[in-house]
């Protein structure tokens, strides 16, 4: 076995590289994350909305952004490049060229004054897509990470004329230093990641689209228009007259999918649909009158709750979808309009239309950087400019990783599983070494606050740009929270996110010996950890602080009352003074967990985490109703677009069994479980032979139930008289060649009572997209064309809904022998038997005419459900469901692969029906989560929970019955009593399992229970401080 | 303790010495408590769609909505407060999943308590509102605002004596 290194080194510091890197330090190992440009957050930070939550992006990233910098094992190269790699698996010498900044890393603050005093002005901003100008000397954009300054060398006056020098002598720390050289830093690593994401380039064909024009932008473009911190902060503005656009055009698939143009790239860019229309969604918000069209060829939802999103827009937005092909646009030179011309599908003819402003979701490929890089590994890549999925497989065997867009075109959420799938690979390789280079989190010595102690409080107001800062008078705030008792220290800052405001609260709390600190920023959704960490690293106990929302829930919903919204401030800034001042510190407790996993669902997604769980030495028990292990992967006959064999499954699932760490529970359904994340009691029961039951604990859960193919109830009299000939799609796959029925002319049907609006739901009949039905049925035509050749194939679809390379390339090569005729709407087709034949009438789209012919076989795409006892295998879980029935994600972008519930997981096809590619790298991500959790064996529980007053309790167990967690617990205990000792029955709280939901206390008729964080007193104290104390409101008596 | 003493009179000391000023227009205080899973991510999409809303509201965050005690409620109208809303998930949503079930329940007899002093029971309402409901959540707060301020300010039937009670088993 060769050295094994106990590092790994990120390319690329998109959202998936620091997914990566951060599961990657809490799997133990050091990670290099290098970063070509200046800052980290790739393409993520520059947009302004993500779908289908319409959450800020920045704001959900930044933290992360924050995470990565604060992480003493990792350590950031931005501003570099890889030079070479050398070695093999397991131990690479990596060499990494880092470009000069000019600064001093260490001590630029990022203050800025180096920026404003640059005489080189109107250098066009790459992070503001060329619409905003900056100087020589710049940060790429507020929240930065490294949250510093650097001079563009081609730009600088003094490093090309050895004139000015300005910034050097405006700088006070002295950081500017003219005289750095590249610097060549050499790395050992144990495995490579590839996250080098994606870029919106402006090919030729923009010119047909009249791309010179000031009022036509790429979607990218347009996400920076739209974003408060933007070139135009946030108004939606023409950039040549600034007015008001009363129209916006959104063209999609510009220099994609089009195989003819050389320019153009030839697959679909996947993520364009759902932009345009979030797009669209946020210009509505800002103004409902401006009228949205996305002009496409078909609408491309692929992904959990996307298609209902389509539907949002087009139903309560009113954004208009225009069926057709935009061929060019033209400036109307006359009145300043763009003048479309593009073919109406719906009508058949050639349309035109006169829009305000164009967006054009152009195609979006891999960086250059990322070609270099693959040459530097020696491995080609495909026609489309990816690697080839075998190729994957091959570099994996050499321990490196590619993962986000790199792989191929995919969203956030996939972006963010992909990271942690190949932190959990990554794992399993070097799991030997693991914890050996990694630094243990240092924290000062908290500093002892206790209840007597004069509150000394310090305030930090934050402008959020100019998103608080626009709207809320920050300095009056300032001036009113000042005077306001126990406050020692109020200040403004620009972003109180960003990194250097962290050191600034640190330095504030030793400087002026707080022990207390308020933060008036953001929502505590999101922000509230990064502080409270801060607090931790200041040496305070991060519970003695307070999060004041002044930004969504005041400045950004009372845009128009300024001199309201700023008393709101100070209102909303009072209560939490109260509240803060009478907090407590508290501790968390360590729990020890169990070094054991829960597998539900022997699917290949169970297969797959099971086995990289396994090899990471945890326990394993895997669980199946079913009497074998694979699921549906091993009905099938075929498996689909991923570079493995069904072999390699059976392979696998051979080894599993006999690993002697895993326990393979056959024909077993979970009968009960309780306990909570690290310590898990399970009871599993044989549905066949009660001897077998088995009760056992684990640390973490994963679910990985998938779905299935249900029938639904159209033309289910045809279905009873030809069961052999009317088939799902499912049927088919399963069905060996020699048992498909003969057949001279067959049919697919698509999206067979499924993506339906909600005005028709009914029995089965879904409004989600089955997301896999349109590549299935492309294989099941191969199939039934391997049967006979000479056969007539019809497919009778909507939209198609594949983005996946391999589909696509058969999508095309089919088309020669099968005939796609779109259909509107599935009530428009009827189906009836005419002398043993289907027979089929439809609208046709294309043709714009009813169709009518017969066919023999007849394949129905009928939506996957999630399979049967999801439900209940939710109650006995604790955890949610979506209103399909499929279990319910953390959150729908950063956490899709956890539930809300701490240590259980969700990965596969109970999470949403999916390709087998994504279920296995779902499965991994899963399983790298749960890692996370029992890699160190202990854990840190809550420290929001109840507590009970014994000397009040009358042990009369109200809350015991009212607890939804059965988290209180009935103890007896003896009291003295005089002579005597007497037992007495208490209630108390089991700390760990206690969620902190205060139902207790409010039930307790004594007032002996109350809740950490959240008391009564505390409450209370808010209550009391409400009415206005605004001096304006009051006169002296 | 003296510390808390003096906070504590930090409302009240004030309030004695000063009058309100009577104001030709009405601005309601109206408490708002939130659930931390839904109706507080609910009240913050809002904010990140920028529906806009009247700015008397004061929103109190607690971790579900089943922590909010009548007692709260009482003290609030007490202390002059025009209006108080709790907002918790819809029904069955509730990240503690009875938390909800249990305000609803107990919720109704603080309504009648209310309406029993003699305070227009409106003046207090229950909502449900989750996390992706921006638009309701501005909707809500605007309808609540208008109504408390068709109701003018608060005032206090007295010799209703409730109040003291109550204020005196909070103290601490
Ligand atoms: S968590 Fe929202 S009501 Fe319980």
């Amino acid at each position: 076995m060769p050295n094994l290194q106990s590092s790994v080194l990120v390319i690329g510091g998109g959202i998936s590289g620091i997914q990566a890197s951060l599961d990657l330090t809490k799997l133990g190992f050091k990670v290099y994350l290098v970063e070509i440009k200046p800052t980290i957050g790739g393409a993520m930070a520059q947009l302004d909305k993500i779908y289908p939550t319409l959450d800020c992006s920045l704001c959900i990233l930044a933290p992360k952004m924050v995470d990565i910098y604060r992480n003493p094992n990792i350590e950031l190269f931005t501003y570099s490049n890889v030079k070479n790699i050398r070695g093999s698996a397991g131990d690479y010498t990596i060499t990494i060229i880092r470009k000069p900044r000019y600064i001093k890393e260490d001590l630029c603050k990022g203050c800025g004054d180096c920026g404003e005093i640059c005489p080189v002005r109107g250098i066009p901003s790459e992070f503001d897509t060329h619409l905003k100008t900056r100087g020589a000397i710049y940060m790429p954009f507020p929240s930065s990470v490294p949250p510093i300054y650097l001079i563009e060398e081609s730009k600088c006056l003094y490093l090309n004329y050895r004139i000015c020098g300005l910034c050097a002598k405006a700088c006070k720390p002295e950081a500017i230093d003219f005289l750095q050289k590249p610097e060549e830093i050499d790395l050992k690593v144990g495995a490579i990641v590839i996250a080098t994401g994606y870029i919106q380039e402006m090919p030729d064909v923009y010119d047909s689209f009249a791309g010179s024009s000031p009022n036509v932008f790429s979607s990218m473009q347009f996400e920076r228009l739209l974003s408060a911190n933007g070139p135009t902060g946030g108004q939606i503005i023409r950039l040549d007259d600034k007015k008001h656009p009363h129209s916006i055009a959104f063209i999609q698939c510009v220099g994609s999918r089009d195989v003819h143009h050389p320019e153009c790239k030839k697959y679909c860019s996947a993520i364009c649909c759902m932009n345009s229309a979030k797009e669209a969604i946020v210009v509505k918000e800002h103004d409902p009158s401006i009228d949205c069209y996305i002009f496409n060829t078909e609408v491309r939802a692929k992904g959990k709750n996307f298609y209902e999103f389509i539907e949002k827009s087009k139903n309560e937005y009113n954004v208009k979808y225009v069926n057709g092909h935009v061929s060019y646009i033209k400036e109307n030179l006359d009145n300043g309009k763009l003048k479309l011309y593009y073919e109406d599908i719906d009508k058949g003819k050639v349309g035109t239309f006169e829009a305000d402003m164009a967006i054009l979701a152009s195609a979006l490929s891999p960086p250059p950087s990322y070609h270099e890089l693959l040459r530097k590994l020696n491995v080609g890549c495909n026609n489309l400019g990816y690697i080839h999925e075998t190729d994957i497989i091959l570099l994996e065997k050499k321990n490196i990783f590619v993962t986000g867009y790199s792989r191929k075109p995919n969203d956030i959420q996939m972006a963010v599983a992909e990271g942690s799938a190949c932190a959990a690979k990554i794992s399993e390789i070097l799991y030997h070494v693991r914890f050996q280079n990694i630094k243990k989190l240092k924290y000062p010595p908290e500093i002892p606050v206790k209840l007597e102690d004069e509150p000394r409080v310090g305030i930090l107001i934050c402008q959020c740009g100019i998103n608080i800062g626009g709207i809320v008078n920050v300095s009056e705030v300032v001036d009113y929270v000042s005077k306001l008792p126990y406050v020692v220290h109020v200040e403004e800052n620009m972003y109180s996110c960003s990194s250097d405001s962290q050191e600034r609260i640190k330095e504030l709390i030793i400087k002026y010996n707080l022990n207390r600190f308020i933060v008036a920023s953001c929502t505590p959704r999101t922000h509230e950890q990064l502080f409270k960490n801060t607090l931790r690293e200041a040496g305070l106990n991060p519970f003695l602080f307070e999060l004041v929302n002044i930004r969504n829930q005041d400045s950004w919903v009372h845009q128009n009352e300024p001199k309201k919204a700023t008393k709101k401030a100070c209102d909303l800034i009072r209560m939490y003074l109260a509240k803060v001042i009478n907090l407590k510190p508290l501790e968390t407790i360590k729990v020890k967990v169990e070094k054991s996993t829960l597998i539900i669902g022997g699917g290949i997604a169970g297969i797959t985490a099971a086995y990289n769980l396994a090899n990471q030495g945890f326990e394993i028990y895997l669980v199946d109703k079913k009497s074998f292990l694979g699921g549906v992967a091993l009905e099938f006959i075929d498996l689909y677009y991923i570079p493995i064999t069904k072999n390699e499954i059976l392979k696998e699932i051979k080894d599993l069994k006999n690993k002697s760490n895993v326990h393979i529970l056959l024909n077993s359904v979970i009968d009960d479980i309780q306990g909570y994340v690290g310590n898990y009691q399970v009871k599993v029961k044989n549905i066949h032979d009660n001897s077998k039951n088995k009760t056992f604990n684990v640390g973490t859960i994963i679910v990985a139930t998938g779905t299935k193919q249900i029938k639904t109830s159209r033309w289910v009299n045809l279905s009873e008289r030809y069961p052999k000939r009317l088939l799902t799609q499912t049927e088919l796959t399963e069905m060996k060649d020699a048992d498909v029925p003969e057949f001279k002319d067959a049919t697919i049907i698509l999206c067979v009572d499924q993506r339906r609006n909600e005005f028709n739901t009914g029995d089965n009949i879904k409004t989600y997209c089955s997301n896999i039905c349109c590549g299935v049925a492309l294989k099941n035509i191969e199939k039934l064309l391997n049967i006979n050749h000479n056969a007539h194939i019809h497919i009778l679809y909507r939209e198609f809904q594949f983005s996946d390379l391999n589909a696509e390339n058969l999508w095309r090569r089919l088309r020669k022998k099968v005939t796609y005729e779109r259909y509107r709407s599935i009530d428009d087709i009827k189906i009836c038997d005419e002398n043993d034949n289907f027979h089929i009438v439809y609208y046709n789209v294309g043709a714009q005419i009813n169709i009518e012919y017969n066919t023999d076989l007849l394949i129905l795409a009928t939506p996957k459900v999630p399979v049967d006892d999801t439900e209940q295998l939710a109650k006995l879980l604790k955890v949610s469901t979506n209103t399909n029935g499929f279990f319910l994600e953390a959150d729908a972008k950063l956490r899709p692969i956890d539930f809300a519930t701490e240590g259980i997981f969700l990965c596969g096809g109970a999470h949403w029906p999916k390709w087998i590619g994504e279920t296995i790298t779902q499965a991994y991500g899963a399983a790298g989560r749960a890692a996370i959790i029992m890699a160190k064996g202990e854990i840190e529980t809550e420290c929001i929970t109840s507590y009970i007053n014994e000397e009040k309790c009358i042990g009369c167990g109200k809350c015991i019955e009212i607890c939804p967690y059965n988290a209180i617990e009935l103890v007896e205990i003896y009291k003295e009593m005089g002579l005597y000792n007497i037992s007495v029955r208490k209630a108390r709280v089991i700390n760990a399992v206690c969620k902190g939901c205060g139902a207790c206390i409010v039930e307790c008729s004594v007032g002996a229970i109350d809740q950490n964080h959240f008391s009564k007193f505390q409450i209370n104290k808010m209550i009391d401080l409400l009415p206005s104390l605004d001096a304006m409101d009051y006169e002296i008596v | 303790m003296q510390w808390i003493m003096k906070l504590f009179n930090l409302g009240g000391l004030i309030l004695l010495k000063i009058k309100k000023k009577v104001k030709s227009e009405f601005e309601p205080n109206i408490l708002v408590f939130c659930c931390n899973w839904c109706s507080y991510a609910g009240a913050d999409l809002a904010g990140v769609s920028r529906f806009q809303y009247p700015p008397n509201i004061r929103i109190i965050r607690v971790m579900c909505s089943s922590r909010v005690d009548p007692t709260f409620v009482l003290r609030a109208f007490n202390n002059g407060i025009d209006g108080v809303l709790i907002i918790g998930c819809h029904m069955g949503d509730c990240h503690y999943m009875k938390g909800f079930e249990y305000t609803q329940v107990r919720m109704v007899h603080l309504k009648n308590l209310i309406r029993y002093i003699g305070i227009e029971a409106d003046r207090f309402q229950l909502h449900s509102i989750s996390a992706s409901e921006g638009k309701q959540f501005s909707e809500l707060i605007k309808d609540f605002t208008k109504k408390i301020i068709e109701f003018g300010e608060l005032k206090i039937p007295k010799k209703s004596g409730i109040f003291e009670l109550e204020y005196n088993c909070t103290k601490k």
